[in-house]
């Protein structure tokens, strides 16, 4: 694989669903913030025409002195609502990923101490599917560590037996170990 | 361990988000700026030296609204889809990459790859579950691998064992004593 695939799948391998709902989520900011504009610029023009018709005569030279107010105010406005708005979008985005790695992080921490029967509650709806990966990670380990467990009682239960006769019990006992050693071989280790 | 009043959304780096808001901010800023310019521009007209001539150029003012306005709207809705795509395409890039990576090395655990390191690009925003993940399989590593090591002993006492009878069987005892111990360290169902 030469270094330009590496570099492309670093740049395209990532969770297109999450992505999509973002950007969909601030394009329909954006549309909602201009068709708010323009309905307040709307109704604030008229009133200012409104207005402007009954001293037009001693206030006003060109139509800009009848825009400029309307405008500014109903972008004001637009603006601060949509500051607004984004900072609760980046923040409600931001809780939504940051509680599910939160609560990741929970599991994290059991597993790192052992715990093999810890599952993340977080499995269900958008953003799951690195909360259910989680779970599913935790039972595979679960199942291969209670197969060498098993082989492990099977060991001590052959190993009681070595006074009465040593000979067949050591016999068991290497087929035993094997078992283990080839549950074992599964775990690609850290060296 | 993780503290009671660890905030969620700790796990997204601040720079990040900060980032993200300046962005939006300033596309904003410019978008309405823009609006503000075009519109006026488009509309300002001097009304005329009578008051009759500035009735009839406000009235032409009411009837141009809604043209300056899907003017003015059109130029700015292009300009901020455009800034908008491109920022949240940037910024969703950074939180989606890793979580796709998150995912695929979660797998790759499941199977027994305890060796597994992940590593986030430098500017993506959730590094820190990387690291909860590396310590936690580097733990499990550990221990597996100190199973491991034990059981190789305990293979090679019980063939001591076989070639010579008059050894006593209290060393592999022990040692299956003590692997069974550690083994119970790790929590099943």
């Amino acid at each position: 694989m030469n270094s330009r695939t590496i570099k492309m799948r670093k740049t395209y391998y990532i969770k297109k669903d999450f992505q999509k709902r973002f950007i969909l989520e601030y394009l329909a900011l954006v549309f909602l913030g201009a068709v708010l504009a323009n309905w307040m610029l709307y109704v604030l023009l008229n009133k200012a025409i409104d207005d402007a018709f009954y001293s037009a005569h001693i206030v006003i030279t060109t139509t800009g002195d009848v825009v400029r107010s309307p405008l500014v105010w109903a972008n004001v406005a637009v603006v601060s609502a949509s500051v607004a708005a984004v900072l609760t979008f980046i923040f409600l985005n931001s809780w939504k990923v940051g509680n599910l790695l939160h609560s990741l992080a929970e599991g994290l921490e059991g597993l790192k101490n052992g715990d093999l029967t810890i599952q993340v509650k977080k499995c269900e709806g958008h953003l799951s599917e690195a909360a259910c990966a989680f779970n599913n990670t935790v039972m595979q380990l679960n199942r291969k560590i209670t197969a060498v467990k098993e082989d492990l009682t099977k060991i001590e239960e052959t190993a009681s037996g070595l006074e009465a006769d040593r000979a067949s019990t050591l016999a068991q006992l290497l087929k035993g170990v094997e078992s283990t050693e080839e549950h074992l071989s599964v775990f690609k280790l850290h060296q | 361990m993780l503290g009671k009043g660890t905030k969620a959304y700790t796990y997204i780096k601040r720079r990040y988000q900060l980032r993200v808001i300046t962005y939006f901010c300033g596309s904003m800023l410019i978008a309405v700026t823009l609006a503000i310019t075009i519109f006026y521009l488009y509309t300002d007209k001097e009304v005329g030296s009578t008051y009759y001539q500035s009735l009839f150029t406000l009235r032409g003012l009411r009837n141009n609204i809604l043209s300056a306005m899907i003017f003015t709207g059109g130029i700015v809705i292009i300009f901020s889809t455009l800034a908008v795509l491109i920022i949240t395409l940037f910024g969703s890039h950074k939180i989606a990459g890793p979580m796709y990576k998150l995912e695929k090395s979660l797998e790759s655990i499941g199977n027994g790859d305890l060796s597994l390191r992940i590593k986030f690009r430098k500017h993506d925003a959730i590094d820190k579950v990387a690291e909860d993940i590396n310590s936690a399989t580097e733990n499990l590593s550990t221990k597996i691998s100190t199973i491991s090591r034990n059981i190789k002993e305990i293979k090679e006492e019980t063939n001591r064992l076989k070639e010579n009878s008059q050894q006593s069987p209290a060393i592999l005892l022990e040692k299956i004593r003590i692997i069974k111990k550690e083994a119970s360290d790790l929590k099943t169902k």
